[in-house]
């Protein structure tokens, strides 16, 4: 029966729609993995003489046992984000002659492959190794240890799920925990009780006596079986099974009426980015590239670069990249209704158009405390923002008109390339690589200011022929309609 | 009202629909029978301009579907979910098409509150997102929206299939109101022959992409219809 559930895996993963479209992007994960995988084995191997080096006196181990806490702790933190146990998938198999033991005993058993759990081991394996070389503990010792530490990251593994399942609907319950880390934390900070020593402490002991490792090998087993009982006792449709259900929320959005015929696509794409997870993902990423300019402004050597372009068209065009590049496909579940009902697409793409400037305006403006690094950097911002505005919305639009993919709105955006097509990689390059390329020969050849007022002028350029620029790109919509609505059909 | 000629459709390779003439009069109820894969939602797709006719065209009120968006405003049309907005609540729902038509909250409100017994207490006032409701009450959802605007057209595929027997009773009360009252041509398919008989003068069966009957409903109607599917 196992074998037959593992085939059926087999089966899911190479027949599934998007396997031979995905392939180039499975591949690009693949490589992306194979990559921290290197990162962590090396990390391994140079623990040793890094921890030497930071902390000469002290024997590297007990170093290490002393981070041991903090490291778990954020791997916790990274699966409970990230990992997710995928119940609904056996759905299917729940009314099938297989035993309901049987069935969760199997996906438990596929998480214990799960990526997540390779990688502290592939830091933790060639430490030990190394150390084998060395009498400074005996082989039973370090194998103990080993046996400890890949044993906590099964339990944390088993841990993330029971706790996700637990508390996703019900954050509040979460408030306990999150008060006693803190307090744990604060302890630690101030300095009064230290929890990652005794922590350490106890694996410090493991090196001396090895059977101790017998105790997180049974929380492992432990964490194994709670999830395993949580699960059956809760493996049914109105419990884990649910499919989310949101109460909606009264959203107030009556001031978009002075958009006139513009308001009630406004308010639905409002609502599309507020209600659905994969747009949220998109807009809550905007607030993260908004730190962009930190890691560039205060360096020097991209000074008057050609790189601040890239940080200002980046930031202040952020959700226009994020957003934009997926518009129509945002729509893509409903297309068919807007294509039955007297909705002009000029309308339509205006009122995405209105939404992108008004990102543009709000991430200028959040963009200006950057001023401390210097008004030029403000200055150049203002140019891209003017830039971003009156070209590229319009080039975003016009690649929009290529767009194929159908996009599952409640799946979120985090590592999902669903909707991503080569339209999509081609767009980034006219957006970034075009400004940067007019404002630096405009620089080499004039200067530094003209380079701006040149962006500025493309801007304004583009924002006062808005509407031709509009008209022509909704015919070209009209005209790719058909398309559109052919591969917005197709789910994965 | 609508006249379709030398329609044919084709998917790789194979026919999919083929109808050389057809003409359907305004206020007519047509209703549209067949197996699956005869033809019928291609027909209404193509009809309301969301696939391309491989030859032949298709006019409503005079005007190719494909040349003119003008039928948009006249043409009430409920196809499957993709009609539907699943984020937002059936009001909101509701509302966005009132806006399309023109229509402020105030005239949706009034023009929904007549669907009330249809809904049965299961659509208005709910606080749930359509993603989030049953087949058979998202169907309602997208058959009430199709009406907004009061359309000369009304396109419906298979409107009575997942609704409950109560509600089936009740569409088939509301279409014939329609009739009564506004004159609305509409066009039904369906897979049960008796609902469609009971509610359409006028019966066309389409058998691989073709149209092998047409009748004028009589009362020997369903018997003739029910010689033909059977097997």
């Amino acid at each position: 029966m196992f074998l037959r559930l593992l085939k059926l895996e087999w089966k899911s993963f190479f027949r599934s729609a998007s396997f031979g479209k995905g392939i180039s992007v499975k591949i690009l994960l693949g490589f992306m993995g194979l990559y921290f995988f290197l990162v962590f084995l090396s990390l391994g191997v140079g623990l040793y003489p890094l921890m030497q080096k930071i902390y000469p006196q002290v024997e590297p181990i007990l170093v290490v046992n002393n981070f041991l806490l903090l490291w778990f702790l954020g791997e916790f933190v990274l699966r409970f984000m990230l990992q997710n146990l995928p119940v609904l998938d056996i759905k299917p198999l729940l009314t099938k002659r297989i035993q309901r033991s049987q069935i969760i005993h199997h996906i438990l058993f596929k998480t214990s492959y799960s990526f997540y759990n390779i990688l502290t081991a592939s830091v933790a394996l060639p430490f030990v190794v190394g150390y084998l070389n060395r009498d400074s503990f005996s082989a039973t010792g370090l194998i103990a240890w080993l046996l400890a530490v890949i044993s906590i990251v099964y339990a944390v593994n088993y841990f993330n799920f029971w706790v996700q399942k637990r508390f996703s609907n019900n954050l509040k319950a979460l408030i306990p925990f999150i008060v006693i880390c803190s307090v744990l934390i604060g302890l630690e900070y101030f300095k009064i009780y230290s929890v990652s020593t005794l922590f350490g402490r106890f694996f410090d002991s493991i090196l001396q006596y090895p059977l101790l490792a017998l105790i997180p090998f049974g929380l492992a087993l432990c964490s194994y079986r709670v999830t395993f009982r949580d699960l059956k006792t809760n493996l049914y449709l109105d419990a884990y099974l649910v499919q989310g259900q949101v109460v909606q929320r009264a959203s107030d959005l009556s001031w978009t009426n002075r958009f006139g015929a513009l308001a009630p696509f406004l308010q639905l794409d409002l609502k599309l980015i507020w209600r659905n997870k994969r747009a949220k993902t998109a807009v809550t990423m905007c607030m993260v590239f908004l730190a962009y300019g930190l890691f560039f402004y205060g360096n020097p050597t991209y000074d008057g670069s050609g790189m601040l372009i890239f940080v200002g068209v980046f930031m202040t065009g952020i959700f226009v990249i994020n957003f934009g590049q997926f518009i129509p496909a945002w729509d893509s579940a409903y297309f068919p209704l807007f294509n039955t009902r007297p909705i002009t697409m000029s309308n339509y793409l205006e009122s995405k158009a209105l939404l992108m400037y008004g990102s543009v305006l709000l991430l200028t403006l959040l963009s200006t405390p950057y001023v401390y690094f210097g008004w030029d950097k403000v200055y150049v911002n203002f140019a891209c923002a003017m830039y971003n505005m009156g070209v590229n919305i319009p080039v975003i639009l016009f690649f929009g008109a290529y767009n194929r993919k159908r996009i599952d709105l409640s799946h979120s955006s985090m590592f999902n390339y669903q909707g991503i097509g080569i339209a999509q990689w081609l767009v980034g390059i006219p957006l970034i690589f075009g400004p940067i390329i007019i404002w630096f020969s405009t620089r080499a050849l004039i200067n530094h200011n003209t380079a701006n007022l040149v962006l500025i002028g493309l801007g304004i350029v583009g924002l006062l022929l808005r509407k031709i620029i509009l008209q022509a790109l909704a015919k070209l919509y009209k005209e790719k309609r058909y398309a559109m609505l052919e591969g917005f059909k197709q789910k994965d | 009202m609508i006249s379709i000629h030398n329609i044919t459709k084709h998917y790789n390779g194979v026919q999919v629909l083929h109808i050389d003439n057809l003409e359907i009069k305004k206020g007519e109820r047509v209703g549209l029978v067949g197996n699956n894969g005869a033809g019928k939602t291609t027909l209404f797709s193509l009809m309301l301009d969301l696939i391309q006719a491989d030859t032949g065209e298709i006019s409503i009120n005079g005007v190719k579907v494909q040349e003119s968006e003008n039928w948009k405003y006249f043409t009430g049309s409920f196809l499957d979910e993709s009609f539907l907005i699943g984020y937002l609540t059936p009001e909101e729902y509701f509302y966005f098409i009132g806006d399309l038509y023109g229509m402020s909250k105030v005239d949706v409100d009034g023009f929904i509150a007549q669907f009330a017994a249809f809904f049965n207490g299961e659509i208005l006032g709910r606080n749930k997102y359509i993603r989030d409701l049953s087949k058979g009450n998202q169907k309602k959802v997208g058959i009430v929206g199709a009406l907004i605007g009061n359309p000369e057209l009304l396109i419906l595929d298979e409107p009575f299939a997942n609704l409950d027997p109560s509600s089936q009773f009740r569409l088939k009360d509301l279409i014939r109101q329609l009739m009564n009252e506004s004159g609305m041509t509409i066009l039904i398919s369906s897979h049960d022959l008796s609902h469609t008989v009971e509610i359409s003068d006028r019966i066309i069966a389409l058998e691989k992409g073709k149209i092998v009957k047409d009748l004028t409903t009589s009362p020997e109607t369903l018997e003739e219809l029910t010689a033909f599917f059977a097997v």
